[in-house]
């Protein structure tokens, strides 16, 4: 069930008002699970049982890893759990690529070699939800949190369907503690979630949906057709629809939590008007890089062994990042470049990065454009249906090469006039929040924002298109 | 120039409270030391800005009132309320199709088949068999008939109308609509159903869904006045044709115009390829029982004179009709079809689908029984 549905909806109506009854707090948890569970079952109902498996196993997993105190057992227990966990992930996400890389691998050695197709389906949300369970074992046995003593808490956690899906990557020690005391949402809570969630789904369904995509799909279902100018618009277009896809639906998550009375932490904070690409990881996906550098990073020593150890660690974290997204080495390749960015970043800073001009407003709105521009090049390889279509477009991109135009004018204007209000008011909004900018506008123009948005929503007409981030 | 990449430091001129962004990737010292993980909250009300109640009070009448009035205005130009035609559609139409049943039928093709043959006639003349209209406009219907020769539980008769550039043309080249449709139904859930019908019912309740957003903002930009009519009609069972008379010149115009630029110099030769891939898929309903009725529907004026100088009959059409196992029909074989006159070119006006479907199951049920009695 997708946010951007009218079954969603009656199914959300009908959860509020379920919790906001006068029932005990158990009986509220128990209804948000089996919401929960109704909302993961009606993309593949089979799958329902995949996640209360993980809940089972990994919360049974916790409390023996707590309980025990010999390293050795612990470190067994804790390896055994994320083997688990891991496993699942990579059987159902990335046999079908190991079996294609070793086939290829194979015929490059001269072995024809055909294997069968892995037909597996992808478990919604299955990266999600495995990378809460892992932070979960790994806090247990660093004993930063203790084993959670309640199931019910535990497997809210891990299937509250406003995260469930697509993100945020929740943290246990931000949500557990919230399941201890009864959350029932203020009459403003629950205002400012409608307007987050109203927020986000405009910025699905009628700015990335109606206006980006569009483009961006007319340009890459034909790529090796597109000449420069297409290739920068369709680009410049994916570049908008994956930021208000993802931000859009995280959004909606976030306000969708906040109407029950849950508190998700953001996942994103105005990334294209970052200033460098550490700043970008640190407004981008806020939930992902931060997990990536607390059980990824940080364990493989960070920055704490020498500089070549530390720029291993970079390039390892983002490979492996980019592989998170996708079973294609595309995704890799993607993560590569971020992470030969932030490598060079980091050389460059180390040299010339206390030189004072560099703090001018000038030079930072340069630079923010600069790191837009290489942001934006890395987008080729996160849409293009290949590694062929991606090298095309990347080289029309730098080498001037016209051809018959794909995307019309009109189009073309309208993603270019979406992009630079974008781009603006994430540069004018960068240093403060969403909720604080709006404290200081009227109310009948924040009224009339949403008006706008409420009828942009029931007039618009379009193809509808899954939330990019399900399929990861 | 890239050296100054490296300043990550965010501007410090802001005069409002910061929220701390979260620690970067590179920054994991300062985490070793004890800061903040990342961005984390207690609880909700420290990110409420202040009370909503009396911005959606405002939103939501403002929304009424102007959604009340614009459903007003959509009616006082005649405009009424109609179902669109999405993939959601289609998957009804496709999901609503008999298992295993002799006596379905399937229309499959283009926009022509969609517009000129209505489901409900065409059921009556075959003794009120179940009828599913799966044609798509702008679609060749390839994929989808390749779908159902896929389908085990398709056992019924199906009838393909084909058009010249899409069976002998490039077959490589499939229309993203078409496999946007195809790919949806095959990954349907047990929700969309409810979701599709809770659409239909909006649709079917408020005139103002038939206005695009899209549309009403290019006209405001090019001062167009905006088009109030309603030429295409489409029911929930898909049943589709147009009002002619009601079409803009440009409506009427368009196939001419995409019939002439899609006239390249250099004349088509039949593809053997493209015949064997035809026939695999209806060697494959056949297998388990099913019918094929391969169609040529009319295509009159610019339209047909372009289309029958590129595609002449007797070097596509009859070498078609010869090597394949399906049952074929023309629409030139009959002459009492010969008075149907496509207004665009390429579809018959909503007023003439009725008899022009009688007329066209009474040659196909003709057809059928002589290959029952010839197989």
């Amino acid at each position: 069930m997708a946010f951007n549905s009218f079954t969603f909806v009656f199914f959300f109506a009908i959860v509020l008002g379920l919790h906001q009854l006068p029932l005990p707090w158990k009986a509220k948890k128990l209804n948000l699970i089996v919401a929960s569970y109704l909302f993961y079952a009606a993309w593949n109902p089979p799958f329902v049982l995949l996640l209360f498996l993980s809940s089972v196993v990994d919360f049974f997993l916790a409390r023996w890893l707590d309980r025990t105190q010999r390293p050795a057992y612990r470190r067994a227990i804790l390896c055994a759990s994320l083997t688990l966990s891991l496993g699942m992930l990579a059987f159902f996400k990335y046999a079908g690529l190991l079996l294609l890389t070793f086939t290829q691998l194979m015929a490059l050695a001269g072995v024809h070699y055909r294997a069968v197709a892995p037909d597996l389906i992808l478990p919604l949300g299955i990266s999600f939800y495995t990378f809460e369970t892992v932070s979960y074992l790994v806090d247990v046995y660093r004993r930063k949190i203790q084993a959670w003593p309640s199931f019910i808490d535990y497997t809210l956690f891990l299937a509250f369907f406003p995260h469930l899906v697509a993100g945020p990557i929740v943290r246990p020690a931000d949500f557990l503690p919230q399941c201890e005391r009864e959350r029932r949402a203020s009459g403003a809570e629950i205002q400012w979630g409608l307007v987050l969630m109203l927020v986000g789904l405009f910025e699905k369904v009628i700015l990335a949906d109606n206006i980006m995509a569009p483009v961006a799909d007319s340009v890459y279902y034909r790529a090796l057709l597109a000449g420069s100018r297409d290739a920068w618009l369709g680009t410049i277009a994916f570049s908008g629809q994956v930021f208000f896809d993802f931000a859009g639906y995280s959004m909606c998550g976030i306000g969708a939590a906040m109407c029950f009375g849950f508190a998700l932490a953001d996942n994103f904070h105005f990334p294209y008007a970052a200033v460098g690409f550490s700043d970008f990881w640190r407004r981008w996906h806020i939930s992902l890089s931060t997990w990536l550098r607390d059980y990824l990073y940080i364990p493989l020593g960070g920055n704490r062994r020498g500089e070549a150890r530390t720029y291993a660690n970079l390039m390892v974290t983002m490979l492996l990042g980019g592989l998170w997204h996708g079973a294609s080495w595309r995704f890799v390749a993607w993560g590569g470049l971020h992470g030969c960015y932030l490598t060079g970043e980091r050389t460059l800073k180390s040299r010339w990065g206390n030189m004072n001009w560099l703090g001018r407003w000038p030079v930072q709105c340069f630079l923010a454009m600069l790191t837009w521009l290489l942001v934006c090049i890395t987008w080729v390889f996160f849409r293009a249906t290949d590694f062929a279509s991606a090298i095309h477009m990347i080289r029309v991109m730098v080498y001037r090469h016209p051809m018959n135009r794909i995307v019309s004018r009109g189009d073309a204007a309208a993603v270019l006039a979406v992009t630079a209000v974008l781009l603006l008011g994430q540069w004018f909004l960068r240093d403060t929040t969403l909720e604080h900018a709006t404290s200081r506008l009227p109310r009948w123009v924040i009224g009339c924002a949403l008006c706008f948005m409420l009828l942009a929503l029931c007039l618009a007409h379009g193809e509808d298109r899954a939330f990019i981030y399900f399929q990861f | 120039m890239l050296s100054s990449i490296s300043n990550f430091e965010p501007a410090t001129t802001a005069p409002v409270p910061k929220r701390r962004p979260a620690p970067s990737l590179t920054s994991a010292c300062e985490v070793d030391r004890g800061l903040p993980r990342h961005a984390r909250s207690a609880g909700p009300a420290d990110r409420v800005p202040r009370e909503m109640g009396r911005a959606w009070i405002i939103a939501l009448i403002g929304t009424l009132a102007i959604l009340a009035a614009l459903e007003f205005n959509c009616r006082r130009h005649g405009l009424r309320p109609m179902v669109h035609d999405d993939q959601q559609l289609w998957g009804l139409a496709r999901d609503s199709m008999h298992r295993d049943d002799p006596d379905q039928i399937a229309l499959v093709g283009t926009s022509r088949g969609h517009n000129d043959l209505d489901p409900k006639v065409f059921s009556h003349e075959m003794g009120g068999a179940p009828v599913a209209q799966l044609a798509i406009e702008g679609a060749t219907g390839l994929l989808v008939l390749d779908e159902l020769s896929r389908d085990e539980h398709f056992r019924g008769l199906l009838v393909f109308d084909l058009v010249p550039w899409g069976v002998f043309g490039d077959m490589t080249h499939q229309d993203a609509t078409e496999r946007t449709f195809v790919e949806s139904h095959l990954h349907v859930s047990w929700v969309t159903p409810i979701e599709t019908r809770i659409r239909i019912a909006l649709q079917l309740a408020f005139a103002f869904g038939q206005m695009s957003l899209r549309d009403f903002v290019q006209d405001r930009f090019t001062h167009r006045p905006p088009n109030w009519s309603q030429p295409y009609i489409i029911e929930p069972d898909r049943s589709a044709g147009v009002h002619w008379s009601l079409a803009t010149p440009d409506q009427l115009k368009w196939p001419q115009h995409y019939a002439i630029a899609s006239t390249p110099g250099v004349p088509p030769t039949l593809r053997q390829e493209n015949l064997q891939a035809l026939e695999s898929m209806i060697e494959r309903i056949q297998a388990r029982g099913g019918r094929v009725v391969l169609v040529s529907l009319p295509s009159t004026g610019i339209v047909g004179e372009v289309e029958h100088a590129r595609w002449p009959r007797d070097r596509f059409w009859d070498v078609l009709a010869a090597q394949t196992k399906a049952v074929t029909f023309n629409w030139m074989d009959d002459p009492r079809l010969s008075k149907f006159n496509c207004p665009d070119g390429s579809h018959l006006d909503m007023r003439d689908q009725a008899e022009f479907t009688r007329l066209v199951v009474e040659d196909l049920r003709e057809k059928l029984r002589t290959r029952q009695l010839n197989p």
